[in-house]
């Protein structure tokens, strides 16, 4: 036998009997629009902001920010090797040619 | 139903009238599944243009394996649990700020819900139902809730949910016996 807590538990489970559906607000169909176009204003830089913030994509961007650092890092010191060999072998040629100048200017002197 | 099934062909052709027409025969199905679930009426209309916006837009992924109602129940019922969740997380976020001396986000505990589909002397009732219904786990909710304020069969339930009709009736009968323990510890 059911005591009383139980009964009026029982009749509280059972209180949804009978219930009849919630209706909308009229003209749904309406609002529904008027968010569409809403979302849509919004979804220019929504979408661009939901993009940029997603981790892959975050991920990738700084991955291609330290890859152009790197690349540029080591162009740099490539750069620098070349101009350093390219001064050095600018520097021999200018004291060949001097060398060669005085070597003439004594042959020139001594032919006298 | 072959009604259904020229309307979404019109809408994957982008055809409006067969979009309204979608929001006239299913607006107060969804507003009732939703306004069940939130408890809240602006809520529930909030949500319901939500999922009448996302069944716009995914109707071509909509492969037409279930009924465009189940497909909608389905899509009403994850966005008001979704909704019920980050109002949790708020809330719960709002207690710790709380702890730390910030009031700026009080949250309120809403009044008991009462369903504008009760009669009158079953509301006082059907609110204290509503507050234990509250306290279910979310796959207990949604199949008792389905059932008894959708009136929906176990097999239509169950195809809401994607699980067997034998799962919604042992869903069911954990939730009625879940609810009974609720209900007779706040007598």
């Amino acid at each position: 036998m059911m005591n009383r807590s139980e009964n009026k538990a029982e009749e509280i489970l059972n209180s949804l009997d009978g219930i009849k559906r919630a209706t909308a607000r009229p003209f749904m169909y309406t609002r529904v629009m008027a968010k569409m176009q809403e979302d849509d204003v919004k979804s220019v830089w929504g979408k661009t902001v939901e993009l940029i913030a997603r981790p892959a994509v975050a991920l990738a961007c700084l991955a291609a920010v330290i890859a152009t650092n790197v690349f540029f890092v080591i162009k740099s010191e490539n750069s620098e090797t070349e101009t350093i060999t390219a001064t050095a072998t600018s520097v021999t040629e200018e004291f060949l040619q001097n060398d060669n100048m005085v070597l003439a200017v004594n042959n020139f002197e001594t032919s006298k | 139903m072959l009604n259904d099934d020229i309307l979404i062909q019109e809408l994957r052709e982008g055809k409006e009238s067969a979009f309204k027409t979608i929001v006239d025969n299913y607006q107060d199905m969804v507003y009732n599944t939703c306004l069940s679930i939130v408890k809240s009426e602006e809520d529930a209309e909030d949500l319901a243009q939500e999922v009448f916006v996302q069944v716009y837009q995914s109707i071509r992924t909509f492969k037409g394996e279930s009924k465009l109602s189940t497909w909608i129940y389905r899509i009403a019922t994850t966005k008001s649990l979704d909704h019920e969740r980050k109002k949790k997380r708020k809330k719960r976020f709002g207690f710790v700020k709380s702890i730390f001396g910030d009031d700026s986000e009080i949250v309120i505990n809403p009044p008991d819900f009462n369903h504008p589909g009760v009669a009158l002397d079953k509301k006082e009732s059907a609110a204290k139902l509503f507050n234990a219904i509250e306290k279910l786990p979310e796959n207990q909710k949604v199949a008792f809730l389905l059932n008894k304020v959708e009136g929906l069969s176990y097999q239509e339930v169950s195809d809401v949910m994607k699980v067997s009709t034998s799962s919604i009736e042992s869903l069911l009968h954990r939730a009625k016996t879940n609810l009974r323990k609720i209900l007779e510890d706040n007598l």
